[in-house]
């Protein structure tokens, strides 16, 4: 069976980083949509105007990666808007973060992402959410979409 | 000399002492006037006295007189007789009286006219009578024609007339005196019995007011004193009350002294202990600063970190794919070649590459979760130990069976922690017990409690966990707590990070840890926690989930 196609949309500043994150999702063979942007501003830019710059249609399936140190609108600001939009509130969010600390993470629960990953990241454990996520939003989101 | 005090007992002698006074005046007035009554009493008996002689003289004087006249005329020797008798009572009379004249004078002098006057009448008497006996009646007769012895009496009883009427002005005269002067004495005796009362009157007001307000002053005092407040100058006087008063004022400044020096020891401790708290919270702030620093340093170490680590394992992965490549597509020389340098010079440096930074992290894991044990946020409760303690060593279960220990759980208190941070402290306890085991020997592994003072709390709750391993050597006993510090890093994994952690935890906790051990025998960590809110230094609050690492929740 093979995946459904996911656009997977990257905010992360840091090169290495997302060059790693991109490199084990082809690995994987998630390689359908990969967008990278470098911060918050980029990514909401990009969600905001979804096709007409990068080629994103609203019912294909995003999935958001999301760094929280990032210059300009950093990832919890980011996520709170992602959340409370209610155009982007259904699209899912990984947090991918160096940040371990609880409250950081309560926060980012409490605005409503789905996963919360710490980096060093274990990749196996980190495919696997985005698989699941992406599945899980293909079958919930798929026929409303058609209703649309 | 010391000057003669005026006492209460003076002064109280002194107002009773003014009437007292006033009534000895008072009998005295009394008692001359009960004198001056009976004086002049004397005086008017005595003048009755001479009255009543004076009368007696003149009558016997008179009937003397008629009785010459009857001899005269008639001759009869009888009334001869009777005139002798009546001179006779006259002569007697004059005897009498200058004793009772002996008062006057000038009364004694008219009476000594009276007597010559008395005493001619009588030789005149006597001339006649014995004239009648020498030439007969008729010869007499014609002799007292001239009226010689008539002129005699009348002069006589004119002379009598005027000394009763100066005697009886006389008894008039002290009659009034005596009227007057008892008179003056009633005045003086009303007069003097007002000015008795006014007199009492005063002394009682002054008494009081002397005494009275001065007592009200030094009670109002004593309550001055109670409440802190200045005295008013010592009540005047030299008496008790003035000696309680200036007592009281030596009192009042000895407490008003102390309390002076009371207010200068309150003001340095209180300056003491604002330094103290001062200090504290510099500490505490540098405390959080470090931690901050520390936890904010691992914090971005991790993110070149990640790169390190990402990259290695992309490196070796490229390293495989290489050596496929080569295995399928190369020569045999080349293939060769090209093996050797991926064994060599990449395989190798990748190993230790990955090796490092699995370490490096291992570090900054350490760093973060001890600079997060100084900043988490407790909610303690009283937490049974027993089961804490079991779940620690089941989640342990597999080295301990690896290393065949023996692990005995003896019975547990109750403390007041928070149970994530107990079970945190007890993980790190045991498993140090099990990882520093001695290979030499079976080992054991005993967990317990113990009831001893605790130097700065107060009825501590104690545990320990005690094994027979490798033990410490005394010179590396005070260096267990700190951070990084691995007496056995060959011996077992570790960052050197779980006693200090421990250490951390429990102060926070208000309580106390400290190891004795002896080299090849083996150690004992004891931990000492509070036994109830009371003596912890936490405040209690409602607790808040523990968060994980990886979450997934349904979108």
């Amino acid at each position: 069976m093979t995946s459904p196609p996911i656009t997977i949309l990257l905010a992360e500043d840091d090169d290495g980083h997302a060059s790693l994150v991109q490199r084990n999702l082809e690995r994987a063979g998630l390689v359908n949509g990969f967008l990278r942007v470098r911060d918050g501003q980029e990514l909401l830019d990009c969600l905001g105007t979804h096709g007409s710059s990068h080629g994103l249609a609203l019912h294909e399936a995003i999935v958001v990666l999301l760094d929280i140190n990032m210059p300009r609108i950093d990832g919890i600001e980011a996520l709170r808007q992602i959340k409370s939009n209610p155009d982007t509130r259904r699209i899912p969010v990984i947090m991918l973060t160096t940040t371990d600390d609880p409250r950081e993470i309560d926060r980012c629960y409490e605005l409503g992402c789905n996963v919360y990953i710490t980096k060093p990241v274990e990749y196996g454990g980190f495919i696997d959410a985005i698989r699941r996520l992406g599945l899980f939003l293909q079958i919930v989101q798929r026929p409303r979409n058609g209703r649309a | 000399m010391k000057p003669r005090r005026v006492t209460i007992l003076r002064k109280g002698l002194l107002v009773l002492a003014l009437p007292l006074l006033y009534q000895a005046l008072f009998i005295g007035l009394l008692l001359k006037r009960q004198h001056d009554h009976n004086a002049a009493q004397r005086r008017a008996v005595h003048t009755k006295d001479v009255l009543l002689h004076t009368d007696a003289i003149l009558q016997h004087l008179l009937t003397s007189q008629s009785n010459l006249r009857a001899y005269l005329l008639t001759g009869q020797e009888i009334f001869a007789e009777e005139m002798a008798r009546e001179e006779a009572f006259v002569a007697t009379d004059l005897v009498t009286m200058p004793a009772l004249l002996r008062d006057n004078p000038r009364q004694q002098a008219r009476f000594s006219e009276i007597v010559s006057l008395i005493q001619a009448r009588l030789e005149y008497e006597r001339v006649m009578t014995a004239r009648m006996r020498e030439v007969g009646q008729q010869r007499v007769l014609e002799e007292t024609k001239d009226m010689k012895g008539n002129i005699l009496m009348d002069r006589l009883a004119a002379k009598i007339e005027a000394f009763r009427n100066i005697e009886e002005k006389l008894d008039r005269e002290r009659l009034d005196e005596l009227a007057r002067s008892s008179n003056l004495q009633n005045w003086l005796l009303v007069l003097g019995l007002l000015f008795n009362f006014a007199v009492g009157a005063l002394a009682a007001v002054v008494f009081s007011r002397e005494i009275g307000e001065r007592l009200r002053t030094v009670a109002g005092n004593t309550h001055r004193i109670t409440r802190g407040e200045e005295l008013p100058p010592v009540v005047a006087g030299s008496d008790e009350i003035a000696e309680l008063d200036g007592k009281l004022h030596v009192m009042a400044d000895d407490i008003a002294a102390s309390r002076r020096r009371e207010r200068v020891y309150q003001k340095t401790l209180e300056g003491r202990a604002a330094d103290l708290a001062r200090a504290n919270l510099d500490l505490d702030h540098k405390n959080q600063e470090i931690e901050m620093f520390v936890y904010s340093v691992s914090h971005d170490l991790r993110s070149p970190l990640v790169n390190l680590q990402g990259f290695s394992q992309e490196l070796r992965l490229a390293r495989n794919e290489l050596g496929r490549v080569f295995a399928e597509d190369f020569t045999a020389l080349s293939r060769e070649r090209a093996k050797e340098i991926i064994e060599r010079d990449v395989s190798e440096p990748i190993h230790y590459i990955q090796a490092a930074v699995t370490r490096l992290s291992c570090i900054i894991d350490a760093l973060l979760r001890l600079s997060r044990a100084g900043r988490v946020e407790y909610h303690p409760r009283l937490v049974e130990l027993a089961p804490v303690v079991a779940r620690v060593v089941a989640s342990m279960r597999g080295s301990i069976v690896k290393c065949a220990a023996e692990v005995t759980i003896h019975s547990l208190p109750a403390v007041w922690a928070d149970p994530a941070a107990t079970e945190q402290i007890f993980a790190n306890l045991v498993g140090n017990a099990v990882n520093y085991l001695d290979p030499k020997r079976p080992g054991v592994i005993e967990i317990g409690s113990v009831d001893r003072p605790v130097e700065g709390m107060t009825s501590p709750r104690i545990c320990f966990v005690r094994d027979n391993g490798l033990g410490i050597a005394p010179a590396y006993l005070p260096k267990v707590f700190a951070i990084f510090q691995r007496l056995h890093g060959d011996i077992a994994v570790g960052e050197g990070v779980g006693l200090a952690l421990v250490r951390r935890v429990v102060e926070r906790h208000g309580g106390r840890v400290w190891v004795e051990s002896e080299e090849g025998k083996g150690s004992t960590f004891f931990v000492a926690l509070p036994r109830s809110r009371e003596t912890s230094p936490l405040p209690g609050v409602a607790p808040r989930k523990e968060s994980i690492t990886v979450r997934t929740r349904a979108a």
